[in-house]
């Protein structure tokens, strides 16, 4: 042997020093705890994914050009760049997260890229099957930064009543003079009648009163509102759960003004 | 039990690893495998003096020791070893803070680096030549050198290349094809072929 010194050296250190191999638990709970980070941060990153998707899908597409707003507007006020950073940085953990794994670096940048990704999509479908989008839509707001200035933003929208967009909360529904009373997000106090082609989900016209709802029509007078549509003001997260899942909203009940006195 | 010299040869990585976790003194069985490509390695990707491999060498042997039962059969162990060395070299240059003087060493090997297009007519031309390879070398940023020396001189696969560095597949191609063209370049820019 031509370099004993080093093993002899080596053998020396290890004596003095009391160098005993680590246990093996430690290296098994520190990859573990890397796993379940990596799981933590996909699930992170699904809900979030979840919570666009549903901010997407819960969008007023169809009222834009009556609001007067351009697509990347809609975009804008639907998804505050900050939850898309969000997400961005949840991805990123989890990209990181998986490659520091025991065999992480063996797969490249791309594979472990699109692999993160593809378990967030999934957990997030899962996510979504699993109902969880109730808790996403329930108490994710209030968790997320931001969502309070988008909420403004979004109920900004719905101040347009000259425009036929009216959004705030049912404060009574008078069965006899069929009409509701809401108070926007100013505090003006409306009086609604239903329209001729008046349309909106059966199931909330049911409990109406208390919710917060999005009203299309048209204004008729001060603080008079004529309501052709009503709409739950989240539509994803007000529906009343069935054995199956969310209760379809439809049907419509359309022309028939609304149950009252019914 | 006292195990004779042929008995150790004849075991594989794995057996000496269980052999050390089951006793320390027979890890020096290990060492004794790994010493010579370990502070081969050691002194090429450092070009430090011997003395100062040595010493690498044995920050290397204790830091496996004491991270033995970290190993496991998902890749060779000599990767693993490797992969401890190239750490420790890295940490002691970083730390020193020096660019790796040329020094006397065994240089014919450098001649694999040249692609096979280049022809080497006789033995004394190849050690002229591979001196001049192992001072172009020298140059190259670590991590174009790291990968050159051990897919060429220590004849490591990709696969082994990966898991002593922890870099994809991809990466290490990547870092090989660029080094052996930058080694390319500079010798031809520098010192004619």
């Amino acid at each position: 042997m031509e370099y004993n010194n080093s093993i002899n050296k080596a053998m020396e250190q290890i004596k003095t020093e009391h160098v005993v191999p680590k246990p093996k638990w430690e290296f098994a709970l520190e990859n573990v705890f890397k796993w379940i980070l990596f799981v933590v941060s996909g699930i992170i990153g699904a809900l979030f994914l979840l919570f666009l998707y549903n901010s997407l899908a819960d969008a007023d597409w169809d009222i834009r050009p009556r609001a007067g707003l351009g697509i990347l507007k809609l975009i804008f006020l639907i998804l505050p760049p900050i939850w898309v950073i969000l997400l961005t940085i949840s991805v990123a953990l989890a990209y990181l997260l998986f490659r520091s794994t025991r065999y992480g670096y063996r797969y490249s940048g791309q594979s472990a890229f699109f692999i993160v990704l593809g378990t967030v999509v999934v957990v997030g479908i899962i996510s979504f099957f699993a109902k969880a989008d109730k808790f996403v839509g329930n108490r994710m707001p209030g968790m997320i930064p931001g969502y309070g200035q988008a909420m403004l933003m979004r109920e900004e929208m719905w101040l347009h009543p000259e425009s036929g967009l009216l959004g705030g909360v049912v404060t009574s529904l008078d069965k006899n003079a069929r009409t509701l009373t809401v108070r926007d997000f100013q505090g003006g106090e409306w009086v609604v009648v239903p329209g001729k082609d008046f349309k909106a989900p059966r199931l909330i016209l049911e409990t109406i009163v208390g919710k917060q709802v999005k009203i299309i029509g048209e204004k008729t007078g001060e603080f008079q509102f004529q309501a052709n549509e009503i709409r739950p003001w989240n539509e994803r997260f007000e529906r009343p759960m069935g054995p199956g899942g969310p209760m379809p909203m439809r049907p419509m009940m359309r022309g028939r003004g609304l149950p009252i006195g019914k | 039990m006292m195990l004779t010299r042929a008995e150790i040869e004849v075991k594989n990585d794995g057996e000496l690893v269980e052999m050390a976790r089951a006793n320390p003194e027979h890890y020096r069985f290990l060492m004794e495998r790994y010493q010579d490509p370990l502070l081969r390695f050691v002194r090429r990707i450092t070009q430090l003096p011997v003395e100062d491999a040595e010493d690498i060498l044995q920050e290397t042997f204790v830091k496996m020791y004491r991270n033995l039962n970290d190993y496991d059969s998902g890749m060779k162990f000599s990767s693993w070893a490797y992969r401890i060395a190239h750490n420790a070299a890295v940490d002691h240059l970083r730390k020193i803070n020096v660019r790796p003087k040329q020094v006397s060493i065994e240089v014919v090997d450098y001649v694999k680096l040249l692609p096979s297009s280049v022809n080497v007519a006789d033995e004394i031309a190849a050690k002229d030549l591979a001196e001049k390879v192992s001072a172009v070398m020298n140059e190259l940023p670590i991590k174009y050198r790291e990968v050159l020396i051990l897919r060429f001189i220590e004849d490591k696969s990709y696969e082994e290349i990966m898991d002593i560095l922890k870099k994809p597949k991809g990466s290490v191609a990547t870092l090989i094809d660029r080094g052996r063209k930058m080694l390319v370049e500079r010798m031809q820019n520098n010192q004619p072929l």
